[in-house]
């Protein structure tokens, strides 16, 4: 497991590891603030693994909302995974399914970015990759909820300090290079405009899903009919 | 008696993992046209996360240079179309934002 690809997955990783400790830390101050104990916030992050749904999750306890309905949302927020796992199913294909079933667990936007496009360039699908990534951001996102907890309000706000531009900013880096050829292109156009529309309308982080679909059919459209 | 956060977190926990592994988890073959179209989900995934995040911060459309992100974002595309390295643009996108940031206060 542990090779070349391992040690590039925890490289390439690195930037989303140190991007995603301000919003670690965000979610461990509002899971205290919405009265959870300590056990309870780390475990969430143990177990669920999934930024944006366990913040809108505290939220939803905080408005006594029934249990059903958190289920619902979370499945909803969290419906592009389906998406990101079917892309990388290709990929996968050549390893045993029970180790492919065990890495499913670290699907997330983060390591799908990073392996999607690492696989894309190799034009070969590395488990030990998305692995090391996966490990990597476990512990960053598990670790931060902890401390955001145990430092509670002594952190001012960590989402104003800048480094929450770390991930946004390491998805720029990625994407923008590879942004080769005019199907590319469209597709992230047409995905931008469609994502950044429905943010405004739906106010729910499902606008991810249905940008990707629309750009990734527009990519499609225009690499057959040579738009 | 568990108490029903407990519950909660187990039910997300199950929710979330069947969103990632229901997928591979199922034996089917994805046909060419399929995969073509998949071989855009990547990059269409990427921009679906960066261009709302840095045009609509909050809540609302702000293209002005109060949106510190869109800032930052605009300046770390270049970084990105000049440098080709991730690493660069995230070491100079930051540094920008903060610096941004300190400047704004």
């Amino acid at each position: 497991m542990i090779n070349n690809h391992f040690i590039e997955g925890l490289k390439r990783t690195f930037p989303l590891f140190i991007g995603v400790i301000p919003f670690g830390l965000a979610y461990g101050i509002s899971a205290k603030t919405a009265g959870l104990n300590l056990f309870q916030t780390v475990l969430m992050s143990l177990i669920v693994f999934a930024g944006a749904a366990q913040f809108i999750a505290i939220e939803m306890m905080k408005l006594k909302s029934w249990i059903i309905a958190i289920l619902i949302t979370t499945l909803v927020i969290n419906l592009r995974h389906i998406l990101m796992s079917l892309s990388l199913k290709p990929f996968l294909s050549k390893y045993p399914k029970m180790l492919t079933l065990a890495i499913a667990f670290g699907i997330i936007d983060e390591t799908f970015a990073v392996s999607s496009l690492y696989f894309t360039e190799k034009k070969e699908g590395y488990i030990s990759f998305l692995f090391s990534s996966a490990v990597l951001m476990y512990f960053g996102w598990v670790g931060s909820s902890f401390l955001g907890y145990v430092l509670g309000e002594q952190i001012q706000d960590p989402l104003k300090w800048g480094l929450d531009f770390a991930m946004p900013a390491t998805f720029i880096g990625i994407l923008i290079p590879q942004v080769r050829s005019r199907n590319i292109m469209n597709t992230v156009v047409s995905s931008a405009i469609t994502a950044t529309i429905l943010k405004l309308i739906l106010n729910n982080p499902i606008f991810i899903l249905f940008g990707a679909i629309i750009g990734a059919f527009v990519g499609y459209k225009s690499e057959r009919s040579g738009l | 008696m568990i108490d029903k956060v407990i519950i909660i977190i187990i039910g997300m926990g199950i929710v979330t993992y069947i969103t990632r592994s229901i997928m591979l988890s199922l034996d089917f073959k994805i046909t060419k046209n399929c995969q073509v179209f998949l071989s855009y989900i990547p990059f269409s995934i990427l921009s679906a996360l960066i261009f709302p995040c840095i045009l609509v911060p909050g809540k609302e459309l702000n293209t002005t240079l109060s949106n510190h992100y869109l800032i930052a974002g605009i300046i770390s595309i270049f970084i990105a179309l000049i440098s080709k390295k991730a690493v660069v643009t995230v070491i100079f996108g930051v540094t920008i934002m903060i610096f941004i940031k300190a400047l704004s206060l």
